[in-house]
């Protein structure tokens, strides 16, 4: 999905930027935005990092980057919790993705291969 | 419930009308689990996900293991495993707790994030379990459950036909709409759609989801 939207809308994305701090993702907060997935799935209960976010690409888009990071939290356990198979032409599709993010050393990786 | 007057931010209605209808369904009795049991099911979700020791109303062992499972390690599922708990709870029972703590966690990931405290659990409303059929065609393929319809994350709860469109709601007042997804240019509250894959990538590849 993010390679599609970045190549329809003629954007260009850094994936590595979602996996290594140091590098800018490439879009407007980039950067901001990653810092505050990576909160979602951290722990800690007095951070605000959508603020970060609002002072960068304002407080609607912060609340919306909030709000998917708690849907992508629901929804990554219904497809772990379900064994939900990635086809063959989908991972085909997006081989350098998968090897960017090193997605093939986690644990569901060759399910539905 | 749900006003989110601590949090410096303006949030839409249809969030806020999502987050209440979603706590006032966790209390009410579900397909295979009574209300009590879901609030206690939402309750040890909320205190795994925090890492906290919370008293736990009872419930049977592998139900227990499927939240905590669930909360705090997503990932680490297998087709043994699910086969193992689906034995003893049956495949109805376990997809209705996977549906209450993934909304669980959802809904607790955004109120944290946009700086409000954890929404306490209603009350359980009382009465038994009410039974709903599974749909007739439902079937594996590949997957480790059995679900009707296409393989994909707005039937995998299909087999709990109630569990599934709570979690749909949920989903797509958080994410976006089925028509939505359809463009690759759409832009919600001011957040254009590579923008949000870059969020849901992060937090796909912090929770080790392949898919």
């Amino acid at each position: 999905m993010l390679r599609w939207s970045a190549q329809e809308t003629g954007r260009t994305i850094d994936f590595s930027g979602i996996v290594d701090t140091t590098v800018a993702p490439g879009i407007a907060g980039g950067a901001e935005l990653v810092a505050l997935a990576r909160a979602a799935i951290g722990h800690d209960v007095d951070a605000v990092p959508a603020q970060k976010v609002a002072s960068v690409i304002g407080p609607d888009a912060a609340v919306r980057a909030a709000a998917v990071a708690g849907a992508f939290e629901l929804y990554n356990r219904i497809v772990d919790a379900t064994g939900l198979p990635v086809g063959r032409v989908q991972r085909e599709r997006l081989a350098d993705v998968v090897e960017t993010l090193g997605l093939d050393e986690f644990p569901h990786a060759g399910h539905g291969v | 419930m749900f006003d989110f007057a601590e949090s410096p931010f303006d949030i839409p209605q249809s969030i806020a009308d999502m987050c209440r209808r979603t706590w006032e369904d966790l209390a009410e009795p579900g397909t295979t689990w009574t209300g009590a049991d879901r609030i206690a099911i939402a309750e040890r979700a909320r205190d795994t996900r925090l890492d906290r020791d919370g008293e736990t109303a009872e419930l049977p062992p592998a139900a227990v293991d499927v939240v905590d499972l669930m909360s705090g390690a997503p990932a680490t599922t297998s087709r043994e495993w699910i086969d193992g708990v689906v034995a003893e709870l049956g495949e109805q029972a376990y997809l209705e707790i996977v549906g209450i703590v993934a909304r669980v966690v959802a809904i607790d990931t955004f109120t944290r994030l946009v700086g409000v405290a954890p929404e306490p659990f209603p009350e359980a409303s009382p009465g038994p379990a009410v039974a709903e059929p599974p749909p007739a065609k439902a079937r594996k393929g590949k997957a480790w459950v059995n679900m009707a319809g296409f393989p994909v994350p707005p039937n995998v709860l299909s087999l709990v036909p109630k569990a599934q469109r709570a979690t749909n709601l949920t989903a797509e007042t958080l994410y976006m709409t089925g028509a939505q997804m359809e463009s690759p240019d759409t832009t919600i509250d001011t957040l254009h759609r590579t923008q949000i894959e870059v969020v849901a990538t992060t937090v796909s590849h912090g929770n080790e989801c392949f898919y």
